[in-house]
């Protein structure tokens, strides 16, 4: 297809998935500018998750396009698939650092593994990573479990950056933070994009997060894409539901559905 | 209607898991052939699953002589060496050394594995792992492919010699039986398709094994709760799919 523009680095044509009984995504168009920093927001269980599993490719969808680089993704498998991987880095939720390996072979992985780095190189260039997200370089020896929930997040986001990728995911990047870990990780966030001039994914709930770390917000409600603009234009988004969201109101459109 | 309805939900459930068990085993075979390997990783796996399981499958083999001794004897009353010793290496060799050296491991490693795999799924290190360009099934299930496969020969041949000593100590201290005799008497009834019948269930009990453990890690969900269930579920069927191959392995060696 030639009709995709270059500069969209990430975009997603009507995105569709469901689970049993239940549609999740009901047709998700959405398009990041190349070193567009994006927040998806939305109530918990809009699936925001889905929508970032079904970009990275961790979820299929079952009917739809992904396209990275305006090339169609969305039915890659094997090492054409891991070809795409490689564009991306990824911050997970509860860091998902690997509990076997000790902190320097955490953010050293990729380039080991699939750069196919020297030992000795590549742990230099992972204490390297550390110290750019704020961590002592002693700590390189330890393990993820010996780490406070905040090290192991910088820990995760070294990871992520660790091999340079073009684009950034962050999954709810300051869930089960306290606020001031919660804004110094934004902070790390939004310096190391900007030093690897990527493109940045995160889905988040906690607004505060969504304004410091974003250039654009998109908000997902009942599967769709219902609002989806610059920063500063969400409190004159003109919508119901996302001032009902922002403002955080129990009474609205959005229905949470508790008991009376 | 309703018992009609449910028995066809059981059944298109069970279809559905073989499936999927099938195209698991699919891939994970798959990627033990395919580049990149990691041998680092076999060779961790190979210390755990042969070295660690080396005391537990040592004594299990040991008393099992011991008791084959003891009871042949009681048994047969005097019928003399030649027969504890031949109920004792071919017993052992044939049959208890794989079965129960099987059993013990698939306790030991297939939790284990379970466990530790399961473990990764709901933290997200599994995600995690595609995310940085690395297939699952190349780091995490086929490393404990090859080194269950290559290890649980080894492991039987140990139990092998550990338990015919386990007959050899009893038949020499209780029953004062002459030490050269029993051990000529072994090596006599020593029969090469029972010791190597041994060792090819070995190498299929490493693999149902392994196969078990990650495979109900893999797609274990709903966190600490789902992973006892996987952990569960991996030692039950191991166990059950090992007895079952035990049979048909023993029937295709020696039914004529």
């Amino acid at each position: 297809m030639t009709s995709t523009p270059p500069h969209a680095k990430i975009e997603t044509r009507d995105l569709q998935k469901s689970f049993g009984g239940k549609h999740v995504l009901r047709g998700v168009n959405l398009t990041i500018k190349q070193g567009e920093s994006l927040a998806v927001i939305g109530a918990s269980g809009t699936g925001k998750s889905v929508l970032i599993k079904n970009i990275i490719g961790l979820m299929h969808p079952d009917s739809g396009s992904v396209l990275i680089d305006g090339e169609d993704v969305t039915a890659l498998t094997g090492s054409d698939r891991e070809q795409v991987t490689r564009k991306f880095g990824m911050l997970f939720q509860g860091a998902a650092l690997f509990d076997s390996l000790p902190v320097w072979e955490n953010v050293a992985f990729g380039l080991i593994q699939v750069q196919r780095m020297a030992r000795g190189d590549a742990r230099e260039q992972a204490v390297a990573a550390m110290v750019q997200v704020g961590l002592e370089p002693d700590i390189a020896e330890r393990y993820p479990a010996e780490l406070s929930g905040g090290m192991q997040k910088r820990v995760g986001l070294a990871r992520a950056i660790a091999t340079k990728p073009e684009i950034m995911f962050f999954d709810e990047p300051t869930t089960g933070l306290d606020p001031i870990m919660g804004s110094v990780i934004d902070n790390l966030i939004i310096r190391s994009v900007r030093e690897l001039g990527a493109t940045a994914l995160s889905i988040t709930h906690d607004m505060a997060s969504a304004r410091r770390i974003a250039d654009t917000i998109a908000m997902i409600y009942d599967g769709i894409i219902i609002w989806h603009g610059p920063v500063d234009a969400i409190d004159n988004s003109g919508s119901d539901v996302v001032d009902q969201f922002i403002h955080g109101r129990s009474h609205g459109p959005i229905d949470m559905l508790v008991a009376s | 209607m309703g018992l009609l309805r449910s028995l066809g939900r059981s059944l298109i459930n069970l279809f559905a898991v073989t499936g999927r068990i099938g195209v698991f085993t699919g891939n994970g075979v798959f990627h033990c052939f395919s580049p990149p390997f990691f041998p680092r990783l076999v060779g961790q796996q190979m210390i755990e699953i042969g070295f660690y399981s080396l005391p537990v499958v040592g004594l299990t083999a040991i008393f099992t002589g011991m008791v084959l001794a003891l009871q042949s004897f009681s048994g047969f009353g005097f019928a003399g060496e030649a027969t504890i010793a031949n109920v004792v290496v071919w017993g052992i060799t044939r049959e208890l050394g794989p079965v129960l050296a099987g059993l013990m491991v698939a306790g030991r490693i297939g939790a284990a594995m379970a466990a530790e795999i399961g473990t990764m799924r709901v933290t997200e290190q599994i995600d995690a792992l595609t995310t940085l360009s690395t297939n699952p099934y190349k780091y995490l299930v086929a490393p404990r492919l090859i080194a269950a496969v290559a290890m649980l020969p080894l492991l039987v041949l140990v139990a092998d010699i550990i338990g015919v000593m386990g007959g050899f100590i009893v038949s020499i201290y209780d029953f004062g039986f002459n030490p050269l005799t029993y051990l000529r008497s072994t090596w006599d009834n020593l029969e090469f398709v029972g010791f190597i019948s041994g060792i090819v269930k070995a190498a299929v009990f490493g693999f149902i094994i392994a196969l078990m453990g990650t495979y109900h890690g893999y797609y274990s969900k709903g966190g600490s709760q789902g992973v006892g269930q996987a952990t569960t579920n991996a030692v039950v069927s191991a166990s059950i799919l090992l007895l079952l191959f035990n049979f048909i392995i023993t029937a295709i060696f020696f039914a004529t």
